[in-house]
């Protein structure tokens, strides 16, 4: 069985993808008025934290017939993917995610997808050569 | 089937997809300058036509010519495009169903639409139009049935049961109503509005006879209900004559339809379920149309009707299928805003509209009373959803759900275990070890069992 959880690199950048869009918003608020920025500023930061602790609890495991995958802080969500029923892996990584050696897999079965963010490259490259057919 | 080989043209009904506009683009002004008998003028739109018909056709023709198809060992290749060429490649060992179209038009020209509908999700069916020959060969070759032994063939009182089982009102309206906007397009605002003053005159007319019933405004309503339904049976009752369905080894055969005669083969290898669905139709009539679904394809009709004491001729077409027996669950902490909400806005928004309309409106509370009776019908389906709404496996590995949806109770027998899971909790259903499940099967349709019990969800077994 291999267990996976996000690491703290992915967690970092994703923090920072969040933030982004955030920041290039931000002055198109603040120029209508200060506090309007202030209150846009604070809600971007709250969501963003949100979403990190989101990815946080992210937690699953491989063995040979199953995938699983739980997560959730308030709505709890739960996967289970047959192996059998994968058809193919994408492992995403920007090149800020090939610095801080982290990525996201996106798993395709018949009828859908599933994905995994915040992985380490290791734990990533080991999942996806698991479920196209290697050895556990 | 390893050695044989199959190639030819597509039907040259085909180009018919590159000029069909240009056709009634050029025939308007012909039919307008025809109607107002200006021979100089029709001199003139008949030479502007013919060039540009012409054109078009000359265009279509080579479009046509670079047009091929290949059935090769383990492949069908389709061939198609002048400037932008396209190869669609279909593994023919992953085809779940192959449905053949005659509509009339393409049987007068001796062609047959071909859909090719695959067992994965893309590409999730692959059309062209063949000759008569050509389509049944291939029908004949990816799907073979070599025994046509008919398990159901409707035929007197149980036909027009079956005719009314498939006729779908929904989607007739929404057709009727298309119908008249590409009508009033095609035919100009004119001509449209004479057409539509027309069919309202003679509603009218009906709608008269059946106030001599019923009050006015439910008058009205009844009526065009009733037309629909009238035009959706008189639709339903050309598609389902001369139908019939049977089993041949691994393939189910149907075929069927006067105007469309149409023939579908399905591989029972790739049947994800048999859902009977529970329509209020299918209350009144006590048996239930039954649909398939393999892979992609979900068939547009029922196949079958069910009833108590039917399984066994259902069982004989569809090997493995169950029939869902209604689980009484636990209902002590079962969630009732989430079965009821729906249905509880409709019938108290639709009783408070129409008290209000007692009060105010006096001459509108009578149709006020359809939301009315709508909501009390939803509240009812709901009810039956939180008695009886489960999912359970049987040793065979076959997974029974039953679901609703809006008015209808769905009794599905999932007969593939490929399907994956995911279960939502939100902090009160978590409380009380509960979950909703979504089953995600391999034709991308989700099916939602609600509130169902934690270690319910748990115990389906995905593997082995």
């Amino acid at each position: 069985m291999i267990r996976f959880s996000p690491c703290s690199a992915g967690l970092h950048l994703a923090t920072l993808w969040c933030l982004c869009p955030g920041l290039v918003l931000f002055p198109f608020v603040f120029w209508q008025s200060a506090t309007a920025g202030a209150v846009f500023a604070l809600l971007w930061v709250i969501v963003t934290l949100l979403v990190r602790m989101h990815l946080a609890s992210i937690r699953g495991s491989l063995t040979l017939g199953e995938l699983r995958m739980e997560q959730g802080l308030v709505f709890y969500f739960s996967h289970r993917v047959p192996t059998r029923h994968i058809t193919g892996t994408l492992e995403l990584q920007s090149p800020l995610g090939r610095l801080a050696k982290c990525g996201m897999l996106v798993v395709y079965f018949r009828g859908g997808f599933v994905l995994i963010p915040c992985l380490s490259s290791q734990q990533m490259h080991q999942l996806s050569t698991v479920m196209q057919g290697g050895q556990l | 089937m390893s050695q044989f080989r199959l190639e030819g043209k597509l039907h040259i009904v085909y180009i018919l997809k590159y000029i069909r506009y240009g056709i009634f683009l050029s025939l308007l002004p012909l039919l307008r300058v025809l109607l107002s008998w200006d021979l100089q003028a029709l001199l003139l739109a008949l030479w502007q036509d013919a060039a540009i018909l012409l054109g078009m056709l000359v265009l279509a023709i080579a479009i046509w010519r670079q047009s091929s198809f290949r059935l090769e060992e383990d492949t069908f290749v389709l061939c198609q495009g002048l400037f932008f060429r396209r190869k669609i490649t279909v593994r023919t060992s992953q085809l779940a169903a192959v449905v053949l179209h005659r509509p009339l038009y393409l049987r007068v020209l001796g062609g047959t639409r071909v859909e090719l509908h695959s067992a994965t999700c893309q590409p999730r069916v692959v059309q062209c139009h063949l000759s008569k020959r050509h389509a049944a060969l291939l029908a004949e070759v990816l799907m073979p049935v070599e025994q046509d032994a008919v398990l159901y063939a409707p035929s007197g009182a149980e036909r027009v049961r079956f005719t009314m089982l498939s006729a779908n009102i929904l989607t007739t309206a929404a057709l009727v109503l298309f119908s008249a906007r590409q009508t009033e397009k095609i035919l100009g605002e004119d001509v449209g509005q004479l057409l539509g003053q027309l069919a309202l005159d003679n509603l009218n007319r009906l709608e008269q006879l059946v106030e001599l019933i019923l009050p006015a405004g439910i008058a009205w309503v009844a009526t065009l209900v009733f037309t629909l339904w009238g035009i959706a049976l008189f639709f339903s009752l050309l598609s389902t004559s001369h139908f019939r369905v049977g089993r041949s080894g691994g393939i189910i055969h149907a075929k069927g339809g006067i105007l469309n005669h149409s023939e579908q083969r399905i591989a029972l290898a790739f049947l994800t379920y048999c859902d009977v669905r529970i329509t209020p139709v299918a209350r009144l009539m006590r048996c239930a149309p039954v649909y398939l679904q393999a892979g992609s394809y979900t068939t547009p009709l029922p196949l079958f009707m069910y009833k108590k004491g039917r399984e066994g001729l259902l069982q004989a077409l569809v090997p493995g299928f169950c029939e869902v027996k209604k689980k009484s669950q636990r209902l002590l902490d079962r969630s009732l805003p989430q079965f009821f909400w729906k249905g509880g806005v409709v019938f108290l928004l639709s009783i408070a509209l129409w008290a209000v309309s007692v009060w105010k409106l006096p001459q509108w509370s009578m149709m006020l009373l359809i939301p009315v009776v709508l909501g009390v019908g939803l509240l009812a389906v709901s009810l039956e959803g939180w008695l009886w709404e489960s999912i359970f496996q049987l040793s065979a590995g076959v997974t029974c759900a039953c679901y609703t949806k809006a008015f209808t109770r769905h009794e599905c027998c999932i007969l593939t275990q490929d399907f994956c899971l995911q279960t939502m909790q939100t902090p009160f259903t978590q409380q009380v070890a509960r979950c909703n499940l979504t089953l995600f099967l391999p034709s991308g349709e989700k099916l939602l069992i609600r509130n169902l019990k934690q270690y319910e969800a748990h115990k389906i077994r995905l593997t082995g």
